[in-house]
């Protein structure tokens, strides 16, 4: 597709600021031809289909230079203490870059580094990885201005019970731009629970471009939370790629919270047979000119599988949110059982919601179904709780209460549970 | 599978496949100003037509055809199509029956769409379309005393010019889209109705439409105005003959339905679907929008799409009028190497506005079958409700049905309800059937039946029987 | 009647793997018989039901079925239902948008038309049905509605009681009928059966629970565990199972 997004200065600046030539010749090399992509493609355009409904013009405005890595702070330390995720095993991003790992008792056979620490040993895997990146406009933005990210690995049969915790804080740094990338690998047989969070503590202006991707091998098991928990400054585009392995296991949830600009690209590709997918996503949008844009995606292409998507969201003042959901069943496909559901409660009339399911199927052996509502609340409802003596503005977080806690259900692990419920403010008062 | 009904029934043929040996007058193939000019001539159209045709004909030069949709088809060289042909005839038009050709009458016989007024469709007045013009219209004078206008385009320019120059292109600007544009240019006739304030048109009214020359693109123009408080349902049907090459076919539709006003327009789309192997058959793009334009309005498009190697449509509703109410139904089947992309558009304008929209797509064979819509909800359109269904049904190994429906609300007191299912015909429903002896063949066609029954309960006796036959016939040769 | 012999059957599940069910089953049902086969969940009743019927799902891998002296296995589902065989479905299946009536008088038809006998018209049909929902207490209403769609469970199997009256098999198999009903839809099934059964017509009614059985009186009661009958007997067998258990016979099997 062609763009008409003019070259973006600022991507030649960071990349020139970044090429300190201490790095290996092949990913110097790599980078480079990343940065000439980029340069050729530029930044998406509503004329492309994929990104018809969201303002980018904000990327190619504002000059970001490359993301630095800021000393860990008193004020970061004391925010960190105070997430009330208790957890072992805590790895933590100061502007893109792997600024500590904390790690309880590791397993045998677990891994966990960090990308730029990977690197250093010189990992084939991590080079072969990095080489056959995604080929569109953010994977080359990430590639060229690579900054940092995680690189996890389970080997067969082992089970980490509990979740390992990225957290990534943006501070301080003006108009920053920061692009880790995260590869988990799950080995046969395996376990794992990630949870990626972003915040912000006094920022301005940045631009997160976060790349992750993730295997489960046959059998494997992989919960992967991401919170979005970003002020108002932040500009978040993230693409996560799955594959799936036979009789694999794995569960997206995604609750977005914050940000001014946030699109989540999320591919899931079963490659084998009897692999279970389920994707849940909530999204709240409360603030004038936000955007939060989900595109989600399942690839069927062995038989048996089965997948559930089932995305929800609170859209109000003058902002909005977009879904993108896509069944795909390729024609090699037997079998396959796919839900879809996208739901929108929305609580202004300057908000906007464009929802766009989709199923695309080359297989006859299938059972596909998708549902998406849009509405306001049930004034009845409302009225009900009323009458029964409850303030309006009590009611309304009641019904959006339900709303949201709905989504919590589904997550089996209940110390997430608890702490999602506790970052994601779902009934903001209006 | 179970299948073995779909797949011991071998191809049963098209059966309008035939051509009429006619004389007709043709234009050499191609396309520019001039051919335009001459066409606008012999047509003896007004000044602020023919300017309006080389308007979009301008316009069209600058466009590309359109890619997105979910079909595939070799380049059409629009250079080597025949963009004017008609049957010969003495005078200027047909006055009488008298006057038509009776190979012609023939044709319509065989097409069992009779032009004789007693014929089988008796409560029906049909104007009949054959390449790119009007060869007859029945009841006339019986609509005339209700104070219908119902004639051909062509007819309507000469009698009617006000009315033309005021609707035409104001539903589907000739800037529209690749196939609007240029049937803007290159539009032979078509039909044209228009209902008075009050009438509530006492006959169906239906066009007939026949491409039957060679090489000819067929580029019709239909226009039906509902004036306030009036009502008028509308049928079509389309048949072509069997030809190894591919012709075009790119009409435009405009209805217009004002205060208090019902338009029912339906289809039955039956045009040549090409071989088994996909050679030959019609390229179907076609443009059809209504405007609601009065409050408590109301446009509802039901179509059966059989038919075609390729169909591009999606007839929408612009629904401005304060309550009005947009309805789409729609029974799409491919089978062999039919590919469908069509669905439509419910653009909410006005307050408390309604819209429908029941699809039912059937892939077989190797046919590919999309659903294409836009719920639009604008800002000014509170309380707008929308009710979105659309099912695919596939059968055999080797077919595809594809969902693409957009969703856009700017407005928090709309309601808007989505569901859609894709699935095979159940082996439990046929074991079922079976089991109470039925044999596989009724279960095959009474559960294909029974998935479209939304859809064919919205359409005019006369055709909805019609339609069933022709989904059964559509059907056979699929694979098990 | 039916003479079933060493009847051994498999399955392949989700993970194409060849599961066995029926393990070589031998039953034989005489005219005017009511039979009763009962069961803990998973022992195979459903399976036998299916592959008599004819089900496509089941593979079958040994042993004769034959139906007054046909040989059942070789005919497809609906030559099985013209020859007068009947199943009563215990998940009766939903066909959305296909008139109940439309259904019920097809299929009349289609086995009236292998009987050689005249189609019945649509007045003749219509008395004949609402007679016989009369019979089994279902509202005339669920004649314009679509095939079981939207139905109670105790709906459906009305409805699938309803159908039998109409078709008069000469062999009825009643599924678990009775799983998930209230009292009031048990005793319209049982008068369903009972009012059918003339000395000629035969029985086989599949169930969990001896409950049914106070309804319909059976002549012979067997007992399927692990895809085989293990013991057989009089109504007496469905009370001790009653009182006792399965596990009291699955023990016993084992030894």
């Amino acid at each position: 597709m062609i763009s008409t997004t003019h070259p973006v200065t600022w991507v030649q600046t960071c990349f020139a600021e970044q090429n300190t030539g201490a790095e290996q010749a092949w990913l110097s090399l790599f980078r480079k031809k990343k940065l000439h992509d980029f340069l050729q493609k530029g930044f998406p355009t509503k004329r492309d289909e994929r990104w018809k409904y969201i303002d980018l013009s904000a990327l190619s405005k504002t000059a970001f230079s490359a993301a630095s890595l800021s000393e860990q702070s008193q004020r970061i330390k004391k925010f960190i203490s105070e997430r009330k995720l208790q957890n072992d095993n805590t790895i933590i991003f100061i502007n893109g870059h792997c600024a500590d790992i904390h790690m309880g008792q590791l397993p045998l056979g677990l891994i966990v580094c960090s990308l730029q620490q990977a690197l250093l040993k010189d990992d084939m895997q991590i080079k072969s990885y990095l080489l056959t990146e995604q080929d569109h406009s953010f994977a080359a933005l990430n590639a060229a201005l690579l900054t940092d990210g995680v690189f996890i690995q389970a080997d067969k049969d082992v089970v980490v019970t509990k979740p390992i915790y990225c957290i990534y804080i943006s501070t301080e740094q003006q108009a920053f731009v920061a692009c880790p990338n995260n590869r988990i690998v799950a080995k046969e047989n395996s376990q794992l629970k990630l949870i990626e969070e972003y915040v912000s503590i006094d920022t301005e202006s940045y631009f997160n471009n976060v790349h992750t991707t993730i295997h489960a091998e046959a059998n494997a098991s992989v919960e992967y939370y991401k919170i979005q928990n970003e002020a108002l400054s932040a500009n978040h585009i993230a693409h996560v790629t799955i594959y799936q392995q036979k009789q694999s296991q794995v569960k997206t949830y995604f609750f977005s919270n914050g940000a001014t600009l946030e699109r989540e690209d999320v591919s899931v590709i079963q490659l084998g047979d009897h692999a279970e997918t389920r994707m849940i996503g909530f999204y709240k949008l409360g603030r004038d000119h936000q955007q939060i844009d989900h595109h989600v995606q399942i690839n069927h292409q062995a038989s048996h599988g089965t997948s559930t998507m089932l995305y929800k969201g609170i859209v109000d003042k003058k902002s909005k949110a977009i879904f993108n959901g896509k069944v795909w069943v390729g024609q090699k496909a037997r079998k396959i059982c796919a839900h879809q559901a996208n739901h929108n409660l929305m609580l202004s009339d300057s908000a906007e919601v464009n929802a766009k399911p989709e199923l695309e199927i080359y297989a006859d052996d299938v059972k596909c179904a998708h549902g998406v509502t849009i509405g306001k609340i049930n004034e009845q409802s409302l009225f009900y709780l009323q009458s029964r003596g409850i303030p309006k503005t009590q009611a309304l977080k009641i019904v959006m209460n339900a709303f949201f806690s709905d989504m919590l259900n589904h997550i089996a692990d209940d110390p997430i549970k608890h702490y999602i419920a506790s970052q994601v403010n779902y009934d903001e008062p209006v | 599978m179970a299948n073995n009904y779909i797949k011991q029934l071998v191809n049963k043929q098209y059966e309008y496949g035939f051509v009429t040996a006619i004389e007709s007058d043709t234009f050499a193939p191609g396309l520019s100003e001039d051919v335009i000019r001459r066409l606008s001539h012999i047509k003896n159209e007004p000044e602020f037509l023919l300017n309006w045709r080389l308007r979009a004909y301008r316009h069209w030069l600058t466009l590309e055809p359109p890619a997105w949709a979910h079909i595939q088809y070799p380049k059409i060289d629009y250079q080597s199509m025949i963009y004017y042909a008609a049957p010969k005839v003495k005078t200027d038009g047909p006055k009488s029956l008298d006057d038509i050709d009776p190979a012609l009458l023939e044709t319509y016989k065989k097409l069992g769409i009779p032009l004789h007024e007693q014929g089988r469709l008796a409560g029906v007045a049909v104007d009949a379309v054959f390449d790119s013009v009007s060869v007859a219209t029945t009841f006339k004078s019986k609509l005339a005393e209700a104070g219908v206008l119902f004639c051909s385009f062509s007819e309507a320019v000469k009698l009617h010019p006000e009315l033309i120059e005021t609707y035409l292109g104001s539903v589907v600007p000739y800037k529209d889209n690749f196939f609007a544009a240029l049937n803007s240019a290159v539009f032979s006739d078509g039909s044209f109705v228009y209902i008075p304030k009050g009438v509530r048109c006492p006959m169906e009214l239906s066009t007939y439409f026949r491409i039957n020359a060679a090489n000819t693109g067929q580029f019709e123009r239909t226009l039906i105005i509902a004036d306030d408080h009036s009502y008028v349902s509308y049928l079509e049907g389309c048949t072509a003959p069997m030809r190894d090459e591919n012709q075009l076919h790119a009409a435009v539709v405009e209805l217009v339905a004002h205060d208090h006003a019902q338009i029912k327009y339906s289809t039955v789309q039956n045009w040549y679907p090409g071989d088994e192997e996909g050679r030959g058959g019609i390229f179907n793009f076609v443009t059809k929008r209504g405007a609601c334009r009065g409050v408590h309005s109301k446009i509802s498009w039901t179509q059966i799409e059989t038919g075609s190697a390729i169909t591009w449509k999606y007839p929408s509703v612009i629904l401005q009028g304060d309550d009005s109410v947009g309805e789409f139904y729609s029974v799409a089947l491919t089978n062999h190497r039919q590919q469908a992309d069509t669905g439509t558009k419910m653009i909410h304008i006005g307050k408390n506005t309604r819209s429908t929209i029941i699809s039912k797509g059937i892939s077989a064979g190797f046919g590919q079958n999309t659903y294409r819509g836009l719920v639009r909800i604008l800002p000014t359109a509170t309380h707008a409700r929308n009710y979105t269904q659309c099912d695919s049904l596939l059968i055999g190994e080797t077919c595809g049905a594809h969902t693409f429906p957009y969703i856009e609300t700017k407005n928090a007191s709309a309601q808007l309800e989505h569901e859609a299912c894709t699935s095979k015909i159940g082996e439990d429903q046929l074991f079922y059937c079976r089991q109470r002896g039925l044999s596989e063949e009724n279960a095959v066609s009474m559960i294909v039946n029974g998935f479209c029954k939304k859809v064919l309960n919205e359409l005019p006796m006369e055709f909805a029987v019609e339609a069933q036959k022709l989904l059964e016939v559509s059907l056979e040769g699929s694979v098990g | 009647m039916l003479v079933i012999r060493d009847l051994q059957a498999f399955i392949r599940d989700e993970k194409q793997e060849a599961k066995q069910i029926l393990c070589g089953v031998h039953l034989t049902v005489k005219p005017g018989e009511v039979h009763a086969i009962m069961g803990p969940n998973g022992s195979g009743k459903s399976t036998l039901s299916n592959v008599l019927a004819g089900h496509e799902g089941y593979q079958i891998t040994q042993g004769d079925v034959h139906f007054e002296g046909k040989d059942l296995l070789t005919l497809s589902p609906e030559e099985r239902a013209a020859a007068g065989l009947f199943l009563a479905f215990q998940y009766p299946v939903e066909i959305p948008g296909v008139n109940n009536m439309y259904f019920l008088r097809t299929a009349l038809n289609s086995i009236r038309h292998h009987k050689n006998l005249p189609p019945l018209d649509a007045m003749d049909f219509l008395s004949l049905v609402k007679s016989k929902m009369k019979e089994v207490g279902m509202d005339e209403k669920f004649l314009s509605r679509a095939v079981n769609e939207g139905f109670s469970g105790g709906e459906k199997k009305r409805n699938e009681v309803l159908q039998m009256l109409m078709l008069e098999p000469k062999l009825a198999i009643l599924d678990e009928t009775d799983s998930g009903l209230d009292i009031d839809a048990l005793q319209a099934v049982a008068k369903g059966v009972n009012t059918l059964r003339n000395g000629t017509r035969s029985f086989i009614v599949v169930t969990h629970y001896q409950r049914l059985l106070t309804y319909i009186v059976p002549d012979v009661v067997h007992v399927m565990v692990k895809g085989k009958i293990i013991q057989s007997g009089g109504k007496e067998l469905a009370e001790a199972l009653e009182a006792k258990g399965y596990g009291w016979l699955e023990n016993e099997a084992e030894v």
